[in-house]
């Protein structure tokens, strides 16, 4: 009879209860009292419980066996109430806990030291510990079989580990316990490198009874604390094999590519008619001799062949939810009014068509009809009309019916799609500076940007490749080119290498022609850094540079010389992409000072990739677009996601919405949503440093907590040789530093006690003033080296604190708080600040004795 | 049964008795209990055994605490009134005296906080104690249901230079006022518990912290939400803000 299986439903809780109140029910009586309907729910419940009850003429009865067992559950009151008390099973981990300590002799290095009976006999007395054992080595294989069968046999669910420090053998540990105990429940008392190694007799002539004394609180701390946690409730979240990516340039490209290779399904979804982005209007890329055409539509022919991509163009964003792992987009698709499939290219509808506009893809150079290709190697092959076109267009359906394959059709509607996915991709891109008022901007006179140069440059282009003036067809001599045209916060790495790319393609075109490149210092923020960069004699550097225009002859005018131009570029910058706001609706980040995409504010499970992070040259985007690639490939390779282990948890009740946590949280993971913080669990690392701020105590750690800490150091606190003294250290080097003292055995005092915090930025200031009001006379924070902390700047965060707590203390105890920075490996130089800290504090003991 | 309550003040302006006096529940309260020890209107002299103990004013001499023990024994439960009692209160500011809230010396059951207490809360405090219920209090910080929030984030732009506005510069609109905040002007509202129905923000004063911290000590608090923000030199080295109502122990 497995009573657990019995009981670990609210319902036949609640039926043994009833028996055992009224003695004998009726089965209807009993249906009613439950509040049921249905007699099937009732019949598997007691089926279930039949060794528990018995039946006589319809009533049912407690038989002996179930009145023994309600006599023992009688204790806890609540489990019978048959409510639903999952949330207090939940945190049944508090209320009962029946915690049992190891205690290893690691061979004889810590039994040398201490005397372990002595240990086991304090902790014997302690009301919280179920059981002790000790064990000679527990990290060894043989005794693994030993300690689980110890652990059942006591009925533990939470166990302390006296032994070596847990960035030794923790995971070890938790692999022993892998099944029986959560990982939470286990906590490990470093009774050996942070107590006998370093306070040996011999070296030191250091009192052994302090050490033994150290090594009891220490355990008894990791009692406490494991007496204080509650049971962790874990988020699982299964992971959607997929992927959308959203913006077919370049970088969506060859992410889509490298994605659907590895086994991810890829939804390619573009806005414009056709994939390949702006480089594919570009003549060549800079160091590829290849035309960028050519390599593109070569990328497309492989990308259609791969049967793990989606692609949709003429497609549009219309809502996306989800989280992590499980996205919901919902897509308009727009209608192209030709059907793809029948459509064989043969143009004979481009022919007939009577009305002609600008072509946007050409940059407004040359026309195109209503019906059009945007360019000739456009994905999917296949003319289209715009949407608003058709209200513009005669209707005169011509179209229609030179079509031999009926492709035509004008009826054609919005199509509404919705995708799952697991992570999305925003590769949309930038777009280019557009006000060019300053610079007498005017194609036909000559004055064009550098996305139309390269059209021209372009052997598919308005003038076949040939340099010839968009006035009057002449062959150019001489090009000025102006560089950085745009917003003067940033600057564009990419500019010089567009420049010497230029002067590469013109010079074959016509080994004659002069070529001037400007740079307008007043316009530029970062004079130096472009002054710096200069490598190319070309490149002229001119306090002021105005275009004038005489007689049909323009001029680029630099501090007062004229230079007589045939053709002028102006290099036009990446500005913010407009639709990035839209898509701050429905997707979370922020933008940066400039307007574009701030990589660290987005949530998890959104990726960027290309230009929307800031201007970039070719290279750049793909190298990383590549490195992209990798983060979603190792997210998606999961089955699922476990959030919520070590993060932290919010209290409504309590939350003021103050907003102090997500101002100093590094990483952005809280945020507020209609009037409620939120947290993203995925990005939320751990480090505790909301819960130091949080006035209300409303943001606590699920395993660092507040309470834990101030009950490790009352624990510490009974110490009773003077002056005492605390040290907060940060879990990544601080508290290695301390470990790596005991590993070369560098002996300091006893008189220090360590507390492990995740971060230093965990510290609440009131860990150090309940420190110094409980006793302690000496507070240290040991935490990692400036700029290398392992939350961003956890450090300082302490660091700012201390030196507003010092600001206002009296001077005697601005000396007592020590703030130390660290490595891993500085075990010498934490042993000799504690002595050396140690020392003081005793002197001044002893004086105001 | 009529409760037997006992109210003795401490060190104080006696601001707390007088706002206790003139509540509208008052006579009420005085219906419904039996005052057996309160020097205001009675003459008694020893403290005798009693079911609440209302204590107002900070502890700062000897003789405070042997009263004070005495209480203890004699009350069923004590409460500590106004900011004085529960957290030190305006005297922690003196270098030279000691103003410790009750609660270092005696166990207490509750407070009802505040400088003197809003008078809502503190009615509503006084009937549950006659009705032998807990005392219930926000366990939120003001900015969550304060009228200057909106949209108002506190970040590292925010630059402090004064604790009180100049007073032309006081307006009394409600919908033209920003966050003191965003002008420079300390407001201690994210650290200080609710329920002061907002009376200096109402009259264009920033919050000063009088109904104490939620959790926590004022002191740590503070520190931990100035870290934050840019706070000018002087306020800095100001002990002024840092002490207003509470003074940590070990700074004797």
């Amino acid at each position: 009879m497995d009573i657990y299986s019995i009981l670990s439903h609210p319902f036949r809780r609640k039926i043994l209860l009833l028996l055992e109140k009224e003695g004998y029910i009726l089965y209807t009586d009993l249906m009613e009292k439950l509040g049921l309907e249905t007699t099937g729910q009732l019949n598997f419940h007691l089926k279930k419980i039949s060794s528990l009850i018995g039946k006589n003429r319809k009533s049912y009865f407690l038989t002996e066996d179930g009145k023994r067992v309600l006599k023992i559950l009688n204790i806890n009151k609540r489990i019978l109430s048959g409510e639903n008390i999952d949330e207090y099973l939940d945190s049944k981990g508090s209320e009962i806990s029946r915690i049992g300590v190891i205690i290893c002799t690691c061979n004889t290095e810590i039994s040398n030291i201490i005397n372990i009976i002595s240990i086991e006999n304090y902790l014997n007395k302690l009301k919280k510990v179920v059981s002790v054992k000790v064990f000679e080595n527990l990290c060894q294989q043989k005794n693994f079989n030993k300690i689980t069968q110890w652990v059942k046999d006591n009925f533990l669910n939470k166990i302390v580990i006296a032994a070596c420090s847990p960035r030794t053998h923790q995971h070890l540990f938790e692999r022993i316990f892998d099944n029986i105990i959560d990982r939470a429940n286990i906590e490990i008392a470093n009774i050996r490198e942070q107590c006998c190694w370093v306070h040996q007799f011999e070296t030191n002539q250091i009192d052994p009874s302090l050490s033994l004394e150290k090594a009891k609180l220490l355990i008894e701390a990791a009692i406490e604390r494991l007496n204080l946690q509650k049971k962790i409730k874990v988020k699982r979240v299964e992971i959607e094999k997929s992927c959308a990516i959203l913006g077919g340039g370049i970088a969506g490209i060859t992410l889509a590519l490298n994605l659907a290779r590895s086994g991810i399904k890829v939804f390619l979804i573009e806005k414009s008619p056709t994939l390949g982005g702006k480089v594919a209007r570009w003549h060549r890329i800079h160091n590829m001799g290849d035309c960028s055409i050519c390599f593109i539509s070569e990328l497309i022919s492989e990308l259609v062949n791969e049967k793990n991509i989606k692609i949709f163009t003429n497609t549009e964003i219309e809502n996306v939810s989800g989280e992590v792992g499980n996205f919901t987009l919902n897509l308009n698709k727009k209608p192209r009014y030709i059907d793809e499939k029948k459509c064989t290219g043969c143009k004979q509808c481009i022919e007939i068509c009577s009305i002609e506009k600008p072509n946007q893809y050409e940059f407004g150079l040359t026309n195109r009809k209503i019906i059009y290709f945007p360019f000739i190697h456009s994905y999917p092959y296949s003319p289209l009309i715009d949407e608003e076109d058709l209200n513009n267009c005669l209707n005169c359906r011509i179209c229609e019916r030179a079509c031999v394959n009926k492709a035509i059709d004008l009826t054609q509607k919005v199509e509404k799609l919705e995708i799952k996915v697991g992570s999305k991709v925003i590769a949309i891109g930038s777009d280019f500076y557009q006000d060019l008022e300053d610079y007498h901007y005017n194609p036909q006179k000559n004055i064009i940007t550098s996305a139309e140069f390269e059209r021209i440059l372009s052997y598919d282009g308005i003038t076949e490749g040939k340099l010839l003036k968009l006035s009057d067809k002449r062959l150019i001599n001489s090009i000025s080119i102006i560089q950085e045209v745009g917003p003067s916060e940033y600057l564009t790495n990419y500019s010089e290498i567009l420049a010497q790319k230029y002067i590469e393609d013109i010079k074959i075109r016509n080994p004659d022609c002069e070529i001037n490149i400007f740079y307008d210092l007043s316009k530029l923020k970062d004079k130096n850094e472009i002054l710096l960069r200069s490598t190319n004699p070309r490149f002229l550097y001119a306090n002021k540079i105005t275009i004038e225009t005489n007689k049909d002859k323009n001029y680029v005018v630099a501090d007062n010389i004229e230079f007589p131009s045939d053709l002028i570029v102006l290099n036009l910058k990446f500005i913010p992409n407009k639709d990035l706001t839209d898509f701050r609706k429905y997707m979370d980040f922020t933008l940066d000072d400039n307007g574009f995409m701030s990589e660290e504010t987005l949530a998890s499970g959104i990726y960027g990739v290309g230009t929307i992070f800031g201007p970039l040259d070719y290279n750049s985007t793909i190298s990383s677009t590549n490195k992209c690639a990798l983060k979603i490939i190792s997210l998606l390779s999961k089955d699922y996601l476990i959030a919520e282990f070590s993060g932290i948890k919010i209290d409504d009740d309590k939350c003021g919405l103050c907003g102090l946590c997500f101002k100093i949280c590094p990483y952005n993971a809280i945020t507020l949503e209609s009037e409620k913080i939120s947290i993203d669990k995925f990005k939320c690392k751990g480090c505790g440093t909301c819960a130091s701020v949080c006035p209300t105590s409303a943001i606590d750690l699920n395993i660092d907590t507040s309470e834990k800490i101030f009950a490790t150091i009352e624990v510490f606190s009974k110490f009773k040789a003077q002056p005492k003294i605390i040290a907060f250290c940060c879990a990544s080097c601080g508290y290695a530093a301390a470990d790596d003292a005991g590993l070369k055995k560098i002996s300091y005092n006893p008189n220090i006690f360590i507390v492990r915090v995740p971060c230093t930025g965990r510290i609440d200031t009131n860990f150090i003033i309940k420190s110094f009001e409980i006793g302690f006379d000496g507070v240290m924070i040991i935490g990692c080296r400036q700029n290398a902390c392992r939350y961003i700047d956890g450090i300082e965060k302490v660091g700012n604190k201390i030196k507003l707590l010092k600001n206002i203390l009296l001077p005697k105890y601005r000396d007592r708080i020590v703030l130390k920075h660290m490595n891993a490996v500085e075990g010498n130089m934490f042993a000799e600040i504690s002595n050396k800290f140690y020392k003081k504090l005793l002197e001044e003991v002893k004086f105001e004795a | 049964m009529k409760p037997r309550v006992t109210i003795i003040s401490l060190t104080s302006c006696s601001g707390c008795i007088s706002t206790l006096i003139s509540l509208d529940i008052f006579p009420q309260f005085l219906e419904r209990t039996r005052i057996i020890f309160f020097q205001f209107i009675l003459d008694a002299k020893n403290i005798e055994d009693t079911d609440i103990a209302i204590v107002e004013g900070c502890v700062s001499e000897e003789t405070q605490i042997t009263l004070l023990r005495d209480v203890r024994k004699h009350a069923k439960k004590v409460y500590a009134l106004g900011t004085c009692a529960s957290c030190g209160g305006i005297l922690s500011l003196s270098s030279s005296k000691v103003a410790d809230p009750i609660s270092n010396y005696i166990e207490t059951n509750g407070i009802i906080p505040g400088c003197p207490p809003p008078s809502k809360l503190f009615g509503n405090s006084l009937i549950r104690l006659v009705e032998n219920k807990d005392i219930i209090l926000s366990q939120k910080n003001m900015c969550g249901n304060c009228s200057l929030k909106r949209d108002m984030k506190i970040n590292s732009h925010i630059n402090i230079y004064k604790i009180i506005p100049n007073p032309e510069e006081i307006t009394l609109d409600e919908e033209n006022s920003e966050c003191f905040l965003k002008n420079g002007i300390l407001c201690l509202g994210p650290i200080t518990r609710d329920g002061c129905e907002y009376k200096c923000i109402k009259m264009g004063l920033p919050c000063e912290g009088c109904m104490g911290p939620v959790s926590k000590d004022f002191t740590s608090n503070l520190i931990n939400y100035l870290s934050l923000i840019n706070l000018s030199q002087e306020l800095k080295e100001y002990a002024g803000i840092f002490y207003r109502y509470s003074k940590p122990k070990f700074r004797r």
